[in-house]
């Protein structure tokens, strides 16, 4: 791949894929060993669309993935120059069904959807409708939108100076993902992937501009977070609610799976005893549930 | 206690009375967050503070829901859950108002009931409070 450095809004990128070693791959190039302790595998469209071989070579990292328990992340990256959007869209589609997490641009998911819609919330419910249970929208300038577990966040974009833009997809990728890693929240995950997109534009380089944890973090403490507005509360849709004490960390299993028999999945835990913080974080691991902290 | 509440992953907090602190640190986060109120005057507050969803407790000492339609006639914008003194007796009617978009309380899991490890009346009155909220969702909807 080479750039041109950009002169004032232009920017051009030339591939020279086909025929490269990346397009030739076969399963047996791949380190599988390396998904047994690994957490997430994440794959990006370009992968696949350099050659037909790619599309059959995913098939197998991904089954074993999902077969052993990984989160799956698909980065749609789709590039006109690669492929046409009819292959792009038969193959991303048939892949989808391993997909935990998709990150893409209106466009990209538009493609997956084979649709033309505009309305943000209409787009991530449908793709969620694919089966991911995240779908992350990649938005420039306007920062993101996410559909996380039922969820929306928003975030805006975090001021940067633009020196180029090429990388900054990737690294919003790469903060998104170190921030389920690291066992964030939904809506951080999401402040961590617009602020490490931005970083990569402040420099020439694809990942030159990439802080170190620390500095990320430090960052991130002292930028407003007011940012986040949700759009859809996450309390919408949601007639009944209990509201409980926890007494003893042991009990939080087994009363979310008698609600969840009764049909009730949200819970508020008040903020009332010693393991109540503990109980919380219990809850929300232990997934499908909307979890509220009372009595703060 | 707002920040370690999200830390731990919570979606979003309550409380049964709003200091402005606690206010302040979850709207600088972006962390939601359900005030609670018993006046209109701090119904109106919370307005301002661009809060629509707010709690009314103890919605049952206070009135209940004739004191819910009293400020919604003042405040239209503003949408409520209820909680305080709300069991299986009341509950279809609040779930009936237009003004009320849930209704909390402790009457599913009481703390002695999960203390005692009596999941199986958990399980119960979980589904039973389904059964009503699902019977007044057709009511309204016919």
């Amino acid at each position: 791949m080479f750039k041109v450095p950009s002169v004032g809004d232009s920017r051009q990128v030339y591939y020279f894929r086909s025929g490269a070693a990346a397009s030739k791959l076969a399963p047996s190039d791949l380190p599988l060993e390396l998904l047994s302790d690994s957490r997430v595998f994440h794959v990006t469209g370009i992968f696949p669309s350099l050659s037909i071989q790619n599309c059959q070579t995913l098939q197998s990292p991904l089954r074993r993935a999902k077969k052993s328990g990984l989160i799956v992340s698909l980065d749609v990256n789709y590039r006109s120059v690669l492929w046409d959007r009819e292959d792009a869209r038969a193959v991303l589609h048939d892949l989808i069904k391993y997909v935990d997490i998709v990150f893409g641009d209106l466009e990209e998911l538009n493609l997956l959807l084979d649709a033309d819609a505009e309305n943000v919330i209409d787009v991530l419910c449908a793709v969620i409708d694919l089966g991911p249970q995240e779908v992350i929208l990649k938005q420039a300038e306007l920062g993101a939108t996410a559909m996380i577990d039922n969820q929306v966040w928003r975030q805006e974009i975090i001021e940067a100076c633009v020196a180029d833009t090429v990388g900054a997809g990737d690294a919003f990728v790469a903060g998104y993902l170190s921030g389920l890693l690291v066992g964030l929240p939904g809506q951080l995950r999401l402040k961590r992937a617009v602020a490490c997109g931005a970083l990569a534009c402040q420099d020439l380089g694809d990942w030159e501009g990439a802080l170190s944890r620390i500095e990320l973090e430090k960052l991130l403490s002292s930028l407003p977070v007011r940012s986040l507005n949700e759009i859809r509360p996450p309390w919408s849709g949601f007639k009944i609610v209990p509201l409980v004490v926890i007494d003893e960390a042991e009990h939080v299993m087994p009363l979310m799976d008698a609600l969840e028999a009764g049909g009730i999945s949200i819970i508020e835990i008040g903020l009332r005893t010693p393991v109540a913080l503990n109980a919380i974080r219990m809850a929300v691991n232990r997934g499908s549930f909307t979890v509220a902290a009372g009595a703060l | 206690m707002v920040s370690s509440a999200a830390d731990a992953g919570a979606d979003f907090g309550l409380a049964p009375f709003s200091p402005r602190a606690v206010l302040d640190s979850a709207q600088e986060m972006g962390w939601p967050f359900i005030p609670a109120v018993a006046t209109i005057s701090e119904a109106n507050y919370m307005l301002e503070r661009g809060l629509t969803s707010l709690q009314l407790f103890p919605a049952n000492l206070l009135g209940g829901l004739r004191f819910l339609s009293a400020i919604s006639s003042v405040l239209p914008q503003v949408e409520f859950l209820s909680s305080g003194g709300v069991d299986e007796s009341n509950l279809e009617r609040y779930l009936e108002s237009s003004k009320v978009f849930g209704v909390w309380g402790t009457w599913i899991a009481p703390r002695q009931l999960i203390l005692d490890g009596n999941f199986e009346e958990i399980r119960e009155r979980a589904f039973r409070a389904m059964v009503i909220a699902k019977r007044s969702e057709g009511a309204i909807a016919k």
